[in-house]
């Protein structure tokens, strides 16, 4: 199926503890666009773009509460073909929550990887077949967010995520 | 056909040349059983987690939760399950013919 990429620029994550409210803005998240749909995460980038050392605790989890009433989006969602045909159900790429912010998951965390966001960069692949999977659009399979562990110094930086719909 | 385990590794790269640090490249096991990434330490001394059913790597969390059940849920098939059971509720919802994702049934 088609590849999508899911991406937010010069956006500085906000230090938030798990089962905890995320701050509108300072996280990525991805949720799928209907309760059947699965997705399939293929790729992860994240480049920092802080001014000074910004040592990062950047975390990949479920999101055990997840966003919804997001209003504004920041967070780019394309096809990375451009003869991709349009989804019913498009995902969701969001960095707000209007009326429920999401809460990650104290358990199920897929990755956690620290970087300096001053000029660090941090990339994972998938080997096919080995992708993290998503199904749905609630918690806890539903959801996936990039945001920032309670501890260390978040920094400005850019990501992407790439997916694929199925 | 046998493969490696090896074969089913993903790839995780940390930079950190710009700001005076090194660079990391190293392989990625995903727990079959719950999806999560598992930074391979070469050091490793106790045996990794395999779980035998599934022929895959799984995470130290998960083989703990199983330790004396024995049994095997693979997250795609978790997944797979799911999907197929809320695909079945939404056609008898519109009460339509029963077309899973899979074929007919």
């Amino acid at each position: 199926m088609a590849k999508w990429s899911a991406s937010r620029r010069n956006w500085t994550p906000v230090a938030v503890a798990n089962t905890t409210n995320m701050t509108a803005a300072g996280f990525h998240a991805v949720q799928g666009g209907s309760s059947t749909q699965v997705l399939k995460i293929i790729e992860l980038y994240m480049g920092g773009l802080a001014a000074a050392a910004a040592p990062a605790q950047m975390i990949l989890a479920r999101d055990s509460t997840v966003f919804a009433g997001a209003t504004s989006n920041a967070a780019l969602l394309a096809a990375l073909d451009p003869a991709t045909a349009a989804l019913a159900a498009p995902p969701l790429s969001q960095d707000v929550g209007s009326t429920t912010l999401p809460q990650r998951s104290a358990t199920l965390v897929m990755l956690e990887v620290a970087f300096n966001a001053f000029g660090g960069a941090i990339r994972w692949v998938a080997r096919p077949g080995e992708e993290i999977g998503m199904l749905g659009n609630a918690a806890s399979f539903g959801e996936i967010s990039l945001s920032h562990g309670a501890a260390g110094t978040p920094g400005l930086m850019g990501s992407h995520i790439i997916f694929e719909t199925i | 056909m046998i493969h490696s385990q090896r074969d089913l590794e993903n790839y995780l790269m940390i930079d950190n040349r710009a700001n005076g640090g090194g660079l990391m490249e190293t392989a990625v096991s995903r727990c079959s059983h719950c999806h999560a990434q598992v930074v391979l330490n070469p050091d490793r001394t106790r045996p990794r987690e395999y779980c035998s059913k599934c022929d895959k790597y799984i995470c130290d969390g998960c083989a703990a939760t199983r330790k004396g059940v024995d049994e095997c849920v693979p997250l795609d098939m978790v997944i797979d399950d799911l999907r197929e059971a809320a695909f079945r509720e939404e056609q008898q919802q519109r009460g339509s013919i029963l077309l899973s994702p899979k074929g007919n049934l």
